[in-house]
C-alpha cells in the first residue's frame, strides 16, 4: 500500500470538504516500473474532452483513434520514485485547475497515509493552512 | 479444439482487445469507502478520490475512447441501517463519480463498495 495520500479543495467549491486522493498499488507499480507514457498524452485527451464540454457536444464526443491510442503506443517515460509517481499522479487525476493554478493558500497536499484521520466529521472539517 | 496460451493479449495499439460478441469488463474497483478509504483490488483504476461523504470518484488507467460505458455496481455495509443505495454516474471518459446513500437518502460512507466497467 502507498506510503502517501494527496489532499485537495476545489477551489470553484469552496463549501465542499477537503478531498483525498488515493493512489492504486498496481498503478504505482506500473510507474515504478517505467511503464507510464508522457503525462502529455493523458492532457491531450483531457483538452479534448473539455473542448467538447465546453462546446456542448460531450453527448456525441469521441476521442481521435490516434490520440487514445497513445496511451499505448506513445514512449513510456521510464521508472519512478513513489513521489514522483504521486506528483505524476496528481498531473494525471486531480483537475488541472486545482494544481496548475496558484492561489493564495495551497490547494493540494501530498501527506502520509497514516496522517489522514478516519473520522468523516473530522476530515470533512480540514482546510489546507497557508 | 485448439488452444491458446498467452500471458498477454492486446490489441495492435497495445490497448484492450475487442472480442466479437463478449464484453468483459474494461475495468473494476472494490474499495472500503468507509473509515480510512481505501483500494482492495482493481484493475485499470489509478486511483479513487474521497471527494465527500458517501461521494468517491474512480479514475481508470486508460481512458475510454468515449464516456457511453456501462458500470454495474454493487454495496455491502456492516451496518444494517448505513448506506443501501448505489448512484454511479459516468463523468468523463477518465473517470466515473460514485454516491452511496443512506435508507433515509442522506449521503452515507460504505464499507464495501463494487464497480465494473464495460464498454
Amino acid at each position: 500500500m502507498s506510503n502517501y495520500r494527496v489532499i485537495f479543495e476545489d477551489p470553484e467549491q469552496p463549501e465542499q470538504p477537503a478531498k483525498v486522493l488515493v493512489p492504486s498499488d498496481n498503478w504505482l507499480e506500473e510507474a515504478k516500473a517505467g511503464l507510464l507514457p508522457p503525462i502529455s498524452v493523458y492532457w491531450a485527451l483531457q483538452d479534448d474532452e473539455q473542448q467538447a464540454i465546453a462546446e456542448g457536444r460531450h453527448d456525441t464526443f469521441k476521442h481521435d483513434p490516434e490520440k487514445h491510442a497513445a496511451q499505448w503506443t506513445a514512449p513510456r517515460i521510464g521508472p519512478l520514485t513513489e513521489e514522483e509517481a504521486i506528483e505524476y499522479l496528481i498531473m494525471k487525476d486531480i483537475p488541472r485547475h486545482i494544481w496548475s493554478v496558484e492561489y493564495n493558500r495551497p490547494m493540494f497536499k501530498i501527506v502520509k497515509t497514516a496522517d489522514v484521520p478516519s473520522d468523516r466529521q473530522f476530515r470533512n472539517a480540514w482546510r489546507l493552512a497557508a | 479444439m485448439s488452444t491458446i496460451k498467452a500471458n498477454v493479449v492486446q490489441s495492435t495499439t497495445g490497448g484492450a482487445t475487442t472480442l466479437t460478441d463478449l464484453y468483459p469488463a474494461r475495468a473494476w474497483v472494490n474499495f472500503n469507502g468507509a473509515g480510512t478509504v481505501a483500494i482492495r483490488a482493481e484493475g485499470n483504476v489509478s486511483s479513487i478520490s474521497d471527494i465527500g461523504t458517501g461521494a468517491i470518484r474512480v479514475n481508470f488507467t486508460s481512458a475510454f475512447g468515449d464516456a457511453f460505458y456501462s458500470c454495474p455496481a454493487g454495496l455491502s455495509d456492516s451496518d444494517i441501517n448505513a448506506a443501501q443505495a448505489i448512484m454511479v454516474q459516468p463523468e468523463l471518459t477518465s473517470r466515473l463519480r460514485i454516491q452511496t446513500d443512506a435508507v433515509n437518502g442522506d449521503p452515507d460512507d460504505c464499507d464495501y463498495v463494487f464497480i465494473s466497467v464495460i464498454r
